[in-house]
């Protein structure tokens, strides 16, 4: 019984990397370029089915499809910032246009690759079935990867945001614009590498999605209910945030399935949102803004 | 050095500017007094290219700025110092100069600038990795102003950096900036804190309702008993 409690807290943290990666996207878009953009939703399924298109017809090994699907990713997400610029959407408009744009993105997804689920083809997939144990706790490779992938976003953008010139404009954007802007920042371009930045980092949650489930357009509604958790829980824009509340909301909803069924699952991270709504909007990993 | 013609400015249908003249040569401190709402801020922006001129011209050493985005403006050498400091307060103060630094030139020579603003300013050494929203308003202020010489400006544009401080520490940074100005760099500071404003600069505008109603040397206007009446009360 322990066991299988363990189990599954171990499967959670590790899935809760995945969920890092799916929300760090959205996150930084919401919390930088205040950009509520739910066709990241979309990218995510694309990116997945991409993996899966490649390795299907070429025998890819899935992870090679990152070489496609990055720089794929970011040219969509610089192209969509282009077009919130152009038409300067705000916060709220940009919701209701990026679920557009989402809709849209699912009956593409349908047409082309019908409602029917598809999985990768263990023959050109390793990772599927490639698993290992420490002592009598079970760990899935494909986890651990995207795990490892989200470990190294988080860093990677910390280095980035703390480190360069563009991570500092980035940061002053969100404190100040105009102040920013009268430096010298293009705060339009720093917009528009930031949201290719981001939407790349949700097409790779769908490579690394396609290498373990099976792929039909409508899982990416399920996806609302374990990424909004994450975003708000770990802090609009934080990155770091993101992973930790990844994790967490990870191991509640693993817990969840393991002690009262499936479907509690997703109340339980309706919950994790609602709590952390009422009782910590600003997200448990960022500072409460002073000033 | 700055030649502004004619520069109508507002907001909206809210005109707040009308038909504004004003020079700053090389090497002056030139100063802009008003009381609370006359149009300081909204002349110094429309300088700094962060609000549009409605009609008239700002020119810097024959370069138009009259329609140049705030980012290029900065990059023909002009930085601003904002009413209310407005620094990054999430950022810590190192990271406040290098956004001051920004623009390719200034970036290029970042560390040479860096070293002559922390001996300008040495709290901005000591306080290097704090958080700028964490700093007293006077160290706040200097951080604001390193930032801006960050940027290398021919023309520092001050926006009432007396603002909320104690009178010592406003002494200090009026020291200061007549400091940065006998090493070349140009000064427009825009003030209610009309006695000092006049006693630092050599000239001065007085702006009312939007309109300039009195320019002239700065000691001249200190003197003149029509304006200690209005600004001093005596
Ligand atoms: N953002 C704004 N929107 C609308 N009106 C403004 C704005 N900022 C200033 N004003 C108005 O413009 C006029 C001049 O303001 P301002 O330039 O801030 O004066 P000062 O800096 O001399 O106190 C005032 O009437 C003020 O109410
Ligand atoms: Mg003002």
């Amino acid at each position: 019984m322990n066991d299988v409690l363990n189990q599954a807290i171990v499967s959670g943290i590790l899935i809760g990397g995945l969920y890092a990666v799916m929300s760090v996207g959205i996150s930084l878009t919401w919390g930088v370029l205040k950009i509520i953009n739910l066709a990241h939703f979309s990218f995510i399924l694309l990116g997945a089915y991409v993996t899966y298109q490649l390795s299907t017809t070429l025998g890819w090994d899935p992870l090679i499809a990152l070489v496609i699907v990055i720089p794929g990713g970011f040219l969509a997400g610089v192209i969509m910032q282009v077009f919130f610029e152009l038409a300067k959407v705000d916060e709220f408009q940009s919701l209701i246009i990026s679920f557009g744009i989402f809709i849209i993105f699912q009956s593409v997804t349908r047409t082309i690759w019908t409602a029917d689920f598809r999985r990768i083809d263990g023959d050109t997939n390793p990772y599927e079935s490639m698993s290992f144990f420490v002592g009598d706790i079970a760990v899935q490779v494909a986890t651990l990867i995207a795990f490892g992938v989200a470990v190294a976003i988080a860093i990677g953008m910390t280095v980035l945001l703390t480190r360069t010139y563009f991570g500092k404009a980035v940061r002053a954007i969100v404190e100040d614009p105009e102040i920013a802007r009268a430096y010298g920042i293009d705060v339009r371009r720093v917009a528009v590498l930031l949201s290719g930045l981001a939407t790349a980092f949700s097409a790779v949650a769908g490579v690394f999605i396609a290498t373990f489930q099976s792929l039909s357009p409508n899982m990416s509604f399920g996806w609302f209910g374990i990424v909004f958790p994450v975003v708000i829980l770990g802090g609009l824009g934080s990155t770091v945030g993101a992973l930790g509340a990844g994790v967490i909301v990870g191991v509640a909803a693993g817990v969840a399935t393991t002690e009262w069924g499936p479907l509690s699952a997703s109340l339980v991270t309706f919950l994790i949102l609602i709590a952390a709504l009422l009782f910590r909007p600003q997200g448990l990993f960022t500072r409460q803004s002073s000033t | 050095m700055l030649e502004v013609r004619g520069v109508s400015a507002g907001y909206g249908t809210a005109q707040a500017l009308w038909d504004i003249d004003i020079d700053v040569a090389e090497g002056e401190i030139v100063t802009l007094v008003g009381p609370n709402g006359a149009g300081k801020s909204t002349f110094v922006n429309v300088v700094a290219g962060l609000s549009r001129a409605w009609s008239g011209s700002v020119v810097l050493d024959g370069q138009a700025l009259t329609d140049l985005p705030p980012a290029q403006v900065c990059g023909q050498g002009v930085a601003i110092v904002p009413e209310g400091r407005r620094l990054f307060p999430d950022l810590t103060v190192t990271d406040n100069l290098d956004i001051g630094a920004f623009h390719p030139a200034a970036r290029a020579k970042r560390d040479e600038t860096y070293e002559r603003v922390s001996s300008i300013f040495p709290i901005v050494v000591e306080r290097r990795n704090q958080r700028a929203g964490n700093l007293s308003g006077g160290e706040q202020q200097m951080v604001a102003i390193g930032r801006a010489l960050m940027a290398r400006p021919q023309l520092l544009l001050l926006d009432e950096p007396s603002l909320g401080l104690a009178p010592v520490i406003v002494e200090q940074i009026f020291d200061v900036i007549r400091e940065i100005n006998q090493t070349g760099t140009s000064v427009l500071i825009v003030e209610q804190n009309v006695v000092e404003a006049l006693e630092l600069a050599s000239r001065a505008y007085v702006l009312e309702n939007g309109r300039i109603v009195r320019q002239g040397d700065a000691t001249e206007l200190l003197n003149d008993e029509s304006l200690q009446k209005a600004y001093f009360g005596m």
